[in-house]
């Protein structure tokens, strides 16, 4: 029963990783398409990529738990900085994806968000 | 024990992320000295556009084309040295047929892809169902480059009718230029960006 759990908590642990080098990945594709358009839209399926990111998102959100952690407590320059950078990528997306057209504002909303959790949670 | 394993996890995936972004960038800057590419002509693809115009052309399961010319766009992402063009197509009426680009209305710089009176075509391969593979090469520094985009021209003066038409099954492309080890890293990153510059700016 403990080694299910176990085993459980461990494969959480590796999808949270994916989702975490995936969203990195997705971070970095815009921009680079920003720098030089088409430079990866014309080599990958953006549809197949998105539709990883949110099964991993997903299931990252819906079941995984971190483990509690005392750490140092964030001042208002620290959420500032975390806000301005959640911003930066939220945009990053919404420019990657606009070609869907309104859902990219969806996109780019739900990537600051995520990114604005994620950060926070590795912080505190 | 179980640490371990989700440290060296982890590394894995940081580095399955670097390569991943290497091939995207390795692709695009063509580091391996060429890109290949394929199409069917039935829709558009990032690199090559559908035979136009669209009236000439009917999709059924290939294309197929009952009135020349037509042409078709190849889009380059960097600046290359030769382009190779390689048809799968099926001429059963024998029809003489020339490609090249198309840089004006009329006498533009074509090849012939296939000629009936020339029987001394050792690249020629018969394949099944009578479809034949042909590839012509392009020096493209004689050619220019709009906007990033090569247009190209079939043509087939011969053909009139259009229930005897010439069947395009496929078109592989080949864009050859210096690899990362025969120039150097600096000269090919400045080449790839002034190439950008000029095109698209």
């Amino acid at each position: 029963m403990n080694l299910d759990k176990n085993l459980k908590n461990f494969i959480l642990l590796i999808i949270r990783d994916l989702f975490l080098a995936s969203f990195a990945l997705f971070v970095i594709f815009s921009f680079l398409e920003i720098v030089k358009p088409k430079i990866i839209l014309n080599y990958l399926n953006l549809d197949i990529f998105l539709l990883v990111l949110l099964v991993l998102g997903i299931i990252t959100v819906l079941y995984y738990e971190p483990a509690e952690k005392v750490g140092k407590k964030l001042n208002f320059l620290d959420y500032s900085t975390i806000c301005l950078f959640s911003i930066l990528v939220g945009i990053l997306c919404l420019y990657l994806t606009r070609a869907i057209g309104w859902l990219s504002i969806l996109v780019g909303i739900i990537s600051a968000v995520i990114c604005f959790n994620l950060i926070l949670n590795s912080e505190s | 024990m179980e640490n371990n394993f989700l440290k060296i996890l982890r590394v894995i995936i940081i580095f399955g992320v670097c390569l991943i972004i290497l091939f995207f960038l390795s692709q695009d800057f063509a580091w391996t000295g060429q890109l290949e590419f394929k199409t069917d002509f039935k829709r558009f693809t990032p690199f090559v556009s559908i035979l136009k115009p669209q009236d000439l052309v009917e999709i059924i399961d290939l294309a197929y084309v009952k009135q020349a010319p037509v042409w078709f766009d190849v889009y380059l992402p960097r600046d290359f040295d030769k382009i190779n063009l390689e048809f799968t197509y099926k001429n059963d009426f024998n029809y003489d047929i020339e490609v090249g680009p198309k840089l004006y209305e009329e006498n533009n710089p074509l090849k012939p892809l296939e000629n009936k009176n020339d029987q001394t075509n050792s690249a020629l391969q018969n394949t099944q169902n009578g479809f034949k593979i042909k590839s012509i090469e392009f020096d493209l520094k004689e050619i220019p480059i709009r906007k990033g985009k090569l247009r190209f021209m079939i043509s087939i003066p011969d053909l009139k009718d259009g229930n005897k038409g010439v069947w395009i099954k496929e078109l592989k492309v080949v864009l050859q230029r210096k690899a990362i080890w025969q120039e150097n890293l600096k000269e090919n990153i400045f080449n790839y960006f002034n190439y950008f510059k000029n095109e698209f700016r």
